[in-house]
């Protein structure tokens, strides 16, 4: 059975006076040497099994990419047990030994040799290959010529042509381009099904959300939280946000932000509010309510395509702002980040709130043709520009509403407003044409 | 290791990535293989021919000094170009070695792999030029598979330490070239036996090398057969030195990620 289990696994490396140092430990286990030690991954225990996608995240050095190397078995735990059954494929790094003055087909030739085909294997599986990484006759043309997103494709059909039972994939696809990134997803879903254990690293939620069935949260090498996609992210999301502000207000030279703590669910659910799922910023302003109104001003129970759709937002200042800006994210059946907007991005400049000042915010909206799934709309409130800001007050998923069936079929998630025009007919002689006489 | 393995697969395409990546985008390709020990050729039959007026002993198989210096100085590249180029491998490739899961010690031998390959070439233009000059090639020539044999896993045993050391220690490309300078004087190669007397029989008897010499100028050249001697002096410093080697890769390889 294909599984990954990590037991209070560590791993810690040593700052040795001399490089010799680190050669005699090695030669001579027993005798121990004074040195310093970097724990780069302490106690940490995890496990996935078949069908799992295990995705890590946290800030970069916090020790994800560590123990994709020590699931792959390149690292050697310092304590601790990693447990891995399964043919293990790994993509660690873009195109980890593609030499750039070689053809594609030469580096992944010697690519799937490296994942432990022969030469056989390779002759057959390399039809596949090209086909999934789809990038025509580059594949015969040398890998410097390649755009990055080639080289993610090559290297990942490489990857996954070697039908692994272990899936290890640090930060890879993250670099493809939108339509590869479908494919890699759609292929990733179906070894999923097919029984797949995937370890993933990312730093992009909206992956997380989209193909993780399970999120492990490292910060400094230990597991800071592990469980659900939705509930994880929204815990590190809140987290990261409350780093960046205070790094932003001690760069500033101001007073570390107030240590209030992001007021928590369901205490602070408020008329107005629906729906409070998770909610994080500063409370130096606050979200009061939240709509999905009619062009007439009445609630919404289903979105209806080519309707006017306002989408109100209530907000209160509980200290002078300087430049608020308003807006909301709407998350699909997914979880996944829609689309969203805010006064900002509008060229909506907000005149600064004083403590204690109510504004009401309206999004006049044209709903375009939505595929017919359940959509939340989160709405937040923040101070400062588009590049620099704090959020004051952020609330996850603060209404749903369904999209309504239209009586076209929607392909994909979204219809396109589109007029067709056909030319011809052409290539037929004219007295053929009953008309045109 | 059988052909259709996918270690032999890794192994061959390695070798071959090696030998290609060394000309690639060069016009004349591996034809500079042949350049440098020409040019190498040249230059020293130059100095001790005419310059230093050295003559061969009449105990010697041939008295064409170009030739007797040729076959000393072919078993003498194989092995100091792979241990030279083995011991920078792992460093040249430490993204795969922290990044990809496959056998550390196939980049070593490949290593071997690709410098044979060229080896193979060289001996042939010998082969070929010791028959233009008065030595066709005779039954003799059995003898030099045997010996090649004998000198590979002699290189690929002090290939793997060196290659291990250097993850470690990066002085150890340095130390090693300066080494092999020292080896290079020690091995009969420029001047014949009979040069090295009185104490230096001591450097000799223990240069496993210089068998390795005797046989391919046997083979190539005629004359004196190696002895049984020899032929067991150079499979026991071969067998050690790969039994060695194996042994500290396989101990050393635990640590590589960390210290790349």
């Amino acid at each position: 059975m294909a599984q990954v289990i990590f037991n209070a696994v560590s791993k810690s490396y040593s700052a040795y006076a001399r490089p010799s140092d680190r050669l005699r430990e090695l030669l001579w286990p027993g005798r121990r040497r004074h040195r310093a030690e970097f724990w780069a991954l302490r106690d940490v225990t995890f496990q996935a099994g078949p069908g799992d996608v295990l995705c890590l995240i946290g800030e970069n050095g916090s020790g994800k990419s560590t123990s994709l190397q020590l699931a792959a078995g390149i690292l050697r735990p310092t304590s601790g047990s990693v447990q891995v059954d399964g043919r293990v494929s790994a993509l660690l790094e873009l195109g980890a030994g593609f030499h750039p003055e070689f053809t594609g087909r030469e580096n992944a030739r010697l690519s799937a040799a490296m994942h432990g085909l022969s030469k056989s294997e390779i002759d057959r599986r390399f039809p596949q290959i090209e086909e999934f990484a789809d990038i025509g006759d580059f594949i015969d043309k040398p890998v410097m010529t390649y755009s990055t997103g080639m080289v993610v494709r090559l290297a990942f059909a490489v990857a996954i042509s070697v039908e692994p039972e272990i899936l290890l994939v640090d930060e890879a696809l993250a670099v493809g381009d939108f339509y590869f990134r479908q494919r890699c997803m759609r292929r990733v879903h179906e070894l999923r099904r097919g029984g797949v254990t995937i370890v993933f690293v990312t730093h992009s939620m909206a992956d997380v959300q989209a193909l993780g069935s399970h999120v492990v949260w490292l910060d400094g090498g230990r597991v800071a939280g592990q469980g659900a996609p939705r509930d994880m992210v929204r815990k590190y999301l809140a987290v990261m946000h409350a780093r960046d502000r205070a790094v932003r207000a001690t760069a500033k030279g101001k007073a570390a932000a107030s240590s209030e703590p992001a007021p928590e669910a369901a205490s602070h659910q408020r008329p107005g509010i629906p729906n409070v799922e998770g909610r994080f910023g500063t409370g130096r302003a606050h979200v009061t309510g939240m709509a999905v109104l009619d062009d007439r001003g009445r609630p919404l129970r289903k979105l209806f395509a080519n309707q006017g759709t306002v989408v109100r937002i209530m907000v209160q200042a509980r200290d002078d702002i300087a430049a608020p800006i308003v807006g909301f994210m709407m998350r699909n059946h997914l979880g996944i980040d829609f689309a969203g907007s805010n006064t900002s991005r509008e060229g909506y400049a907000m005149e600064p709130m004083r403590a204690g000042e109510r504004r009401t915010v309206d999004f006049c909206i044209q709903m375009p043709e939505l595929y017919p799934g359940s959509f939340s709309f989160a709405p937040a409130i923040s101070d400062g520009s588009l590049i620099d800001y704090e959020i004051c007050d952020w609330i996850d998923n603060a209404v749903a509403v369904p999209m309504a069936r239209g009586t076209a079929e929607i392909y994909g998630y979204i219809h396109l407003p589109c007029q067709v025009h056909v030319s011809g007919p052409e290539g037929v002689t004219p007295h053929d044409e009953p008309e045109a006489r | 290791m059988p052909r259709s393995s996918p270690a032999f697969t890794l192994l061959h395409q390695l070798a071959v990535r090696d030998f290609k990546q060394r000309y690639v985008g060069s016009v004349l390709g591996w034809v500079w293989s042949l350049v440098h020990p020409l040019v190498l050729l040249a230059v020293y039959t130059f100095l001790f021919r005419h310059a230093f007026g050295a003559r061969l002993p009449p105990d010697e198989a041939t008295d064409s000094y170009p030739l007797f210096l040729l076959a000393g100085l072919l078993p003498w590249l194989l092995f100091s170009e792979t241990v030279t180029r083995a011991a920078t491998c792992l460093t040249d490739h430490s993204t795969l070695i922290k990044t990809s899961v496959f056998p550390s010690e196939t980049l070593p031998m490949s290593v071997l792999a690709s410098t044979g390959f060229g080896h193979l070439l060289f001996v042939a233009v010998l082969v070929l030029a010791a028959s233009m000059w008065g030595h066709p090639p005779g039954g003799m020539l059995a003898l030099l598979p045997p010996f090649a044999f004998l000198l590979g896993l002699l290189s690929l045993g002090v290939a793997l330490v060196v290659a291990g050391l250097q993850a470690y220690l990066r002085d150890t490309a340095q130390i090693l070239s300066v080494a092999l300078t020292a080896w290079f004087w020690a091995t009969p190669i420029f001047l014949p036996e009979a040069f090295y007397r009185g104490p230096f029989e001591t450097v000799l008897d223990w240069n496993p090398i210089r068998y390795a010499v005797l046989g391919y100028r046997a083979a190539i050249l005629g004359g004196q057969l190696p002895g049984r001697a020899d032929v067991a002096a150079l499979s026991a410093f071969a067998l050690a030195a790969l039994a060695a080697g194996w042994v500290f890769f396989r101990r050393a390889k635990r640590g590589f990620a960390d210290v790349m």
